[in-house]
């Protein structure tokens, strides 16, 4: 018995959105640090230049939680055309939102995020992300045959190289 | 209460530099948010977005300037006095006042700031005066904030004025 | 750097209240009334307007960084967000080092309130500097 239809195996690998950042400033940057170390002073490599020279990354980097698109996006695109109408708390609308009939499970909870990190965010990068469907896994467990889903966030830079990738799991059961 | 606050000292002060700023450059990113801000919850014009130019009443100098300097010998506040000078330093008597408040503001606008614009602030003391009101004897003081771009052209002057009794 | 199994992180320590909500909110457009005004964090049953997970992940970030120094990378981050960060409280970010692997580290990484409840636990690992 399995709740992973072949839909929902042929749906994996889908690219669902892709969203393309404005370059980002290094008023960008300093915002970012000031106010996610206030009161404190942020590190010299996310404000000061000369600092930011001498280290590996060779001039100012973003902190790696900076969020390029935050206010306002250059782009956005939505891939999928045929999606139902998703309803508040309602375990199938991972499926719902591909436009193909979900398990129909009862329950759900977040299965938590891991982020990893590749280049870092300088001055002057475009940013862009797209959203695509990740693995479904099951296993038995207490609750009964357990439905793991993840959705994937790939940000890549203007010369294609990975920034950062977050996997986010939704278990349904 | 004094009997006039036009001592020597702050008649001496009016038309006095007392500090000066300089922002980091203007990003199209900073417009972009500024307008979106004040415009919320609808959109700002596109060419607040395409970063033509930005709003007038834009702030360059919003979570802090590169570098700022007092000229008042013994000004050791330390920080940037962004909407105010210290009369302290200006030598002013130490008046214990009751209320202080902002009294309102005149702008004068130059040329538009716009994307890579490095813009220097430079405060100075404008007209001190006084009046009887209700309250007493109130002190009018005037603050005079100019800014220029990097070319040397006048983006603003903003004129504040504060009561005091 | 040298690393060893069980070193800990120095802690990350910031009273949480408006003064930090505000300025992250306006740096992220994250200006959600839970976040921003008492009455509505008080609807949603959490007693008054609360902090944002995003900025625990930002404190475990600085964290690490604080501690590696500009040269270090972090690889990985996972964290869970298990209790509210009610406003006034101390929220300190912590790490302790579970493995070394040549100059990979592995971290138990939490933020915990001033009671030592843990608010966001989870696991990263880092790239330590030479």
């Amino acid at each position: 018995m399995s709740n992973i239809s072949e839909a929902m195996k042929a749906a994996v690998g889908t690219v669902t959105g892709r969203t393309v950042s404005y370059p980002v400033s290094e008023s960008d940057i300093r915002k970012w640090a000031l106010a996610v170390y206030y009161p404190g002073q942020p590190p010299a490599e996310f404000i000061d230049a000369a600092a930011a020279a001498k280290t590996i990354h060779g001039g100012i980097v973003a902190p790696e939680d900076f969020n390029p698109f935050a206010w306002i996006t250059a782009g956005h695109e939505k891939f999928i055309k045929n999606a139902g109408k998703l309803e508040n708390n309602n375990p199938d609308n991972p499926e719902i939102a591909l436009g193909i009939d979900g398990p129909g499970l009862k329950f759900q909870m977040n299965g938590g995020m891991v982020c990893e990190y590749g280049v870092r965010i300088k001055p002057g990068d475009v940013i862009t992300s797209e959203s695509s469907v990740g693995e479904y896994s099951e296993r038995e467990g207490r609750l009964g045959l357990m439905l793991f889903s993840r959705g994937i966030s790939t940000w890549t830079n203007q010369n294609g190289e990975l920034v950062k990738r977050t996997t986010g799991t939704l278990i349904r059961y | 209460m004094p009997d006039t606050y036009l001592v020597p000292e702050v008649l001496a002060a009016t038309g006095r530099a007392v500090s000066t700023a300089t922002s980091y450059p203007v990003s199209a990113s900073d417009i972009r948010k500024w307008a979106l801000a004040v415009y919320y919850p609808a959109q700002p014009p596109q060419y607040f977005i395409d970063t033509q130019y930005a709003p007038e009443d834009f702030d360059p100098f919003a979570w802090g300037p590169k570098s700022h300097e007092s000229f008042l010998p013994g000004d050791d506040s330390g920080i940037w006095h962004r909407h105010g000078i210290n009369q302290r330093a200006l030598g002013f008597p130490e008046w214990k006042f009751i209320v202080s408040m902002n009294a309102g503001m005149k702008v004068e606008y130059g040329v538009r700031m716009q994307v890579g614009d490095v813009i220097t602030d430079v405060k100075s003391c404008g007209q001190y005066t006084e009046r009887q009101g209700r309250n007493g004897l109130m002190l009018i003081s005037q603050s005079i904030s100019t800014w220029t771009n990097q070319r040397g052209e006048l983006v603003k002057r903003t004129t504040n004025s504060g009561i005091s009794y | 750097m040298n690393v060893n199994v069980g070193d800990v992180v120095p802690s990350f320590v910031r009273q949480t209240e408006f003064a930090n909500w505000n300025r992250y909110a306006a740096v992220n457009d994250e200006f959600v009334p839970i976040h921003m005004d008492d009455e509505a964090g008080a609807a949603a049953g959490n007693g008054g307007a609360f902090g944002m997970g995003n900025l625990q992940w930002a404190y475990l970030h600085n964290m690490l960084r604080d501690w590696m120094g500009p040269n270090g990378t972090i690889l990985t981050m996972e964290v869970q967000f298990r209790s509210i960060n009610h406003k006034n409280q101390i929220v300190s970010a912590k790490g302790v080092v579970t493995a070394v692997d040549g100059d990979v580290v592995t971290l138990e990484v939490w933020t915990e309130q001033q009671e030592g409840t843990k608010l966001a636990p989870g696991t990263a690992t880092v790239r330590i500097p030479a």
